[in-house]
């Protein structure tokens, strides 16, 4: 029992992590622009994310370093120290965008006021970390995420077509004109970036070391990273479907998070609407809290400090207070009424340019034999750990770029 | 992004009339709708015009500020099913003069 509630540290990382605000919208959208077209970046990315995933869960558990202590000795003070900074300005952005869906998505299930629900949400979820042990935040959060399978129920009972599903694993080269073609690539980008937001690896590693892990429990880590990322996998094909099915032929481009609710429940009556809205809501609770987490964890791991969830907050005084300053800092930015999805789309586009000094220095230690023992990548995991690192850098270079040509992804 | 509106607009109401929507998520639902077209009015009636395209421009404008205000009609009518078929009607004129407005562009 003990080892399958473990496989919820994927589940939370995973929904929290590329089923969140950002990825709901944008692969949508990239569904409703081009059907199936993009699947193969979903693909791409849970390949890559499983990869990634497991060095990080391998790597603290015996390296005993998470991510940010492997970036400080590996990039150096200076360039370890802009990665920091940049990393958790993501986390802060994101995290402020993630308390703005929240919102969004309670006055939806309320009709209460936005901004109460705002404040009330912040608090709710502040008081839930300080009182809870990391295993419970990742079990409530992760295991209620799973009512977003209402999405992927929803864009089976609208009967895709499957071998045009099926034809979306290969990139498609050819687009109408220049326009299309910039779109296309803008939303290939967004959705591999979307599915390898840093905060996803900086959270799973240092949950590795939350949960006590040691060697006996690497096989469990693979399956985590696995189970997680295919579930979360499988929702972002679901939305993409939902996309393609309902929003492409009745020329709709969906710009609000509640039309892609709507779509989560469009063959069926109230109910599975408001299960979708719950869904959404887990989701977006579980970004919100992991950014939160994540901005504290990298703190305190790059400046060689206590931290822990399950230690006594006496002796995390620096982790608690940068938790609680993360929470605060997003608050006030969404109470300004900046709308999420701005915020998300910036988010998704400069997490991809410093995306490769993250994963970068991770690759190095886990192909470190000094380091890692037995436990050292094989070949195979290096190799194809490069040719993955060698799509985030491109993908990295190209994402400013086409963010400005395409004025952020508007058709 | 206006047409997109438009279509969203006509498909929801159908989602409404079929009892699809609770009432919290209809209303706030409408109004997320209405911010965006907000921005949207705002952006095409303050920019300049190309040369030549100034009727046009002015056009999409008022078309578009008549579908802002038919958004908030239905927000105050969506708990009325009878008020429903009289609003899509309404949105579908809208669509099309906003669609030949796009065309003549």
């Amino acid at each position: 029992m003990k080892k399958l509630l473990g496989i919820t540290l994927g589940i939370m990382t995973a929904l929290g992590g590329f089923v969140d605000l950002g990825q709901i919208v944008f692969t949508t959208q990239a569904g409703a622009l081009f059907k199936y077209e993009l699947l193969w970046a979903i693909v791409l990315g849970t390949g890559a994310i499983i990869v990634y995933m497991e060095m990080c869960g391998r790597v603290a558990v015996i390296a005993k370093e998470p991510v940010f202590a492997v970036v400080r000795t590996r990039l150096g003070w200076p360039l370890g120290l802009a990665t920091l900074i940049a990393s958790n300005l993501l986390n802060l952005i994101t995290c402020a965008a993630e308390l703005g869906g929240v919102a969004i998505v309670l006055h939806l299930l309320t009709g209460w006021h936005e901004k109460l629900l705002l404040i009330a949400a912040t608090i709710v979820f502040a008081a839930m970390v300080f009182l809870m042990r990391f295993q419970w935040i990742e079990r409530t959060l992760g295991l209620s995420g799973l009512t977003m399978i209402v999405f992927a129920v929803s864009a089976v009972a609208l009967r895709p077509d499957w071998p045009q599903l099926a034809h979306g694993l290969l990139p498609s080269v050819s687009q109408a004109d220049t326009k299309h073609a910039l779109l296309y690539w803008y939303f290939a980008v967004g959705i591999f970036s979307a599915m390898l937001m840093e905060y996803e690896v900086h959270f799973y590693s240092s949950g590795a070391i939350e949960e006590d892990w040691t060697a006996d429990d690497l096989g469990e880590n693979f399956a985590v990273a696995s189970f997680g990322s295919v579930l979360g996998s499988l929702l972002s094909v679901g939305l993409l479907a939902l996309g393609a099915l309902v929003f492409l032929p009745r020329g709709i481009f969906p710009q609000v998070l509640s039309t892609t609710t709507m779509a989560g429940a469009f063959p069926f009556a109230k109910k599975a609407l408001v299960l979708a809205l719950i869904g959404t809501l887990a989701c977006i609770s579980g970004a919100a809290v992991e950014t939160a987490l994540s901005g504290a964890y990298n703190i305190c791991q790059f400046f060689n400090l206590n931290w822990g969830k399950n230690q006594p907050v006496k002796s995390v005084r620096v982790y608690t207070v940068a938790w609680l300053g993360m929470f605060l800092l997003a608050l006030t930015i969404a109470l300004t009424g900046v709308r999420p999805l701005r915020l998300v789309d910036l988010s998704i586009v400069f997490g991809m340019v410093i995306m490769p000094l993250t994963y970068y220095p991770i690759l190095r230690v886990a192909a470190d034999k000094t380091i890692m023992g037995k436990h050292v990548n094989s070949r195979f995991d290096t190799v194809v750990g490069i040719i993955f690192l060698v799509l985030i850098t491109a993908a990295a270079i190209a994402a400013i770029p086409l963010m400005v040509l395409t004025h952020s992804g508007q058709p | 992004m206006a047409a997109s509106i438009g279509a969203e607009t006509s498909t929801f109401i159908d989602y409404v009339a079929e009892r699809r929507a609770t009432s919290p998520y209809a209303k706030g639902h409408i109004e997320y709708l209405l911010s965006e077209l907000t921005d949207t009015v705002r952006e095409l009636c303050e920019a300049r015009a190309p040369a030549g395209a100034e009727t046009q421009v002015a056009d999409g404008c008022k078309e578009l500020k008549a579908l802002a205000a038919a958004l908030g009609q239905l927000r105050r009518d969506v708990d009325r099913p009878d008020e429903l078929a009289r609003e899509q009607h309404q949105i579908a004129d809208l669509r099309r003069g906003i669609q030949q407005t796009i065309s003549s562009l």
